[in-house]
């Protein structure tokens, strides 16, 4: 598990109050049955954590799975350190 | 219990400076809403807004005064001009004394906030304007209009969120109805585009990025506006007796709670609110032809309003016009109300319904009559605006045309 794989799965847990041991990549968040608020809530610690901006996706939510959320970060990270 | 009727409104919004200039605006259908301005360099991802358009301060006020006077009291104060000047009213000595000032808003003194936060926390000064509690306090609207025009009666500000307004125009009716005084002016106002405020509504994840489509298939959700609505509400004597023009009657309100959720709406809270509002108006069902909605444009607005007026209306639901002026002149959150106040009048008077804008296609969740994109002409014996706001909080106008 890649260590920003690692900080997201804590940052759900936390955020949502459900055990770790739940999460899974091809979870979404709605299987996880995270409340759309907490939803808001772990896009925001993850942008604070990372210092990234996630960008609004209408399916977040819904069809979103962990993974994309997993990657889409990373890639985010990474363009920034190309940027940098 | 007295009839209550309004006999003036104001307004200042993002279709225009006037009652008159929005209601046209809304008639025919024109955007308030385009490119943010004016909050630059701060990375915002917001990028459209319904902002106020040539509001000129030093028009409405000289120089001295408005350092007194943050955005939102300065448009609450315009508005309620507005108002006394349609009503005709003066106000005796004694006449001032049973008129009430109950203003809505849901923030407040955001602008006067953003300031003081700038100073102390972005510019490390230490000293805050002196005058600064004065603009910021959510009452400084009421207090500023009792001021200005020399109402002594109750003053007090209602906040409520987005329904901020509803509810306080509700609580002036229930004044006049109960006799607690005989004229008040009520309403709404909210100057919210801030860097602050956008930032705020923006970690939400609620705000549209290209415009507000209510009701639409293809809505991303709201966007903010900003503005005042004030009316002059008198007991139906008290108009009659000087001669007044009526322009609707105020014929009851509906509040409830949905003890559910801080955010999510609850379409039982909603429908509560409507058949209360029905009830105390003496109205059934099929008396009312238009719908003023709180259409956000949000996925779970929309869809839950309208099982909510489904559940209210049943067969008769598909014969209402249902449209969200919030198309036009944006979330004006604790003036929403009032600026839909406006537009309800305008329905009854006029017998034309104004058209919710930006629409593309229909949404299977949000099957009414939404009056896409055109007005629609058709009479109007009775109308419902409702407000629905965060916290679970819910209050519905009922309004009849006055011959």
């Amino acid at each position: 598990m890649s260590s920003t794989q690692e900080i997201i799965y804590d940052i759900i847990a936390k955020t949502c109050s459900i055990d770790r041991s739940q999460i899974t990549p091809e979870s979404t968040l709605k299987d996880l049955d995270v409340h759309s608020l907490d939803a808001v809530q772990v896009l925001f610690e993850i942008e604070d954590r990372f210092d990234v901006s996630v960008p609004d996706r209408e399916d977040q939510y819904s069809a979103g799975t962990v993974r994309d959320l997993v990657d889409g970060v990373e890639l985010l990270l990474a363009a920034k350190t190309t940027a940098a | 219990m007295r009839r209550v009727v309004i006999t003036g409104m104001g307004c200042v919004s993002p279709l225009g400076l006037s009652a008159e200039d929005t209601w046209t605006a809304m008639r025919e259908g024109r955007p308030g809403i385009a490119a943010l301005t004016g909050l630059d360099g701060h990375g915002l991802r917001t990028a459209v807004a319904a902002q106020l358009k040539g509001f000129v301060p030093t028009a409405y006020f000289d120089e001295k005064r408005l350092v007194m006077l943050d955005p939102v009291s300065q448009y609450a104060l315009v508005a309620a001009r507005q108002a006394v000047a349609q009503a005709g009213l003066s106000f005796s000595e004694e006449g001032a004394e049973r008129t009430a000032v109950i203003i809505g808003t849901g923030i407040g003194g955001a602008t006067s906030q953003d300031q003081i936060a700038q100073r102390l926390y972005g510019e490390r000064n230490p000293r805050v304007h002196p005058m600064a509690i004065v603009r910021v306090m959510p009452n400084a609207p009421a207090s500023q209009v009792s001021l200005e025009l020399g109402l002594r009666g109750p003053v007090f500000a209602v906040a409520s969120a987005c329904a901020s307004s509803n509810h306080a125009v509700a609580q002036a009716l229930m004044m006049l109805q109960t006799g607690a005084a005989d004229v008040a002016l009520t309403g709404g106002a909210e100057a919210c585009i801030t860097v602050g405020t956008v930032k705020a509504w923006e970690a939400m994840r609620v705000m549209a990025d290209d415009t507000c489509r209510p009701f639409s298939k293809g809505r991303k959700g709201l966007v903010l506006g900003e503005g005042a609505g004030v009316f002059v509400l008198e007991a139906l004597e008290h108009a009659q007796a000087r001669g007044a023009v009526i322009l609707a009657e105020l014929a009851g309100a509906g509040m409830t709670a949905d003890a559910a959720d801080i955010v999510m709406p609850d379409a039982s809270g909603a429908a509560r609110a409507m058949r209360l509002a029905l009830q105390q108006a003496g109205l059934s069902a099929s008396d009312v032809h238009y719908i003023n909605a709180h259409g956000t444009g949000t996925q779970a607005n929309d869809s839950t309003e309208t099982r909510a007026i489904r559940a209210v209306f049943g067969e008769h639901a598909d014969d209402l016009a249902v449209s969200s002026t919030k198309s036009m002149h944006g979330h004006a959150l604790g003036a929403g109300g009032a600026l839909e106040l406006v537009a309800t009048i305008g329905a009854l008077r006029d017998g034309i319904v104004p058209p919710t804008i930006n629409y593309l296609q229909a949404d299977p969740a949000c099957d009414l009559n939404v009056v896409p994109n055109v007005a629609q002409e058709r009479r109007v014996n009775a109308a419902l605006s409702n407000s629905f706001a965060f916290g679970g909080l819910n209050a519905v106008l009922a309004l009849r045309r006055w011959i």
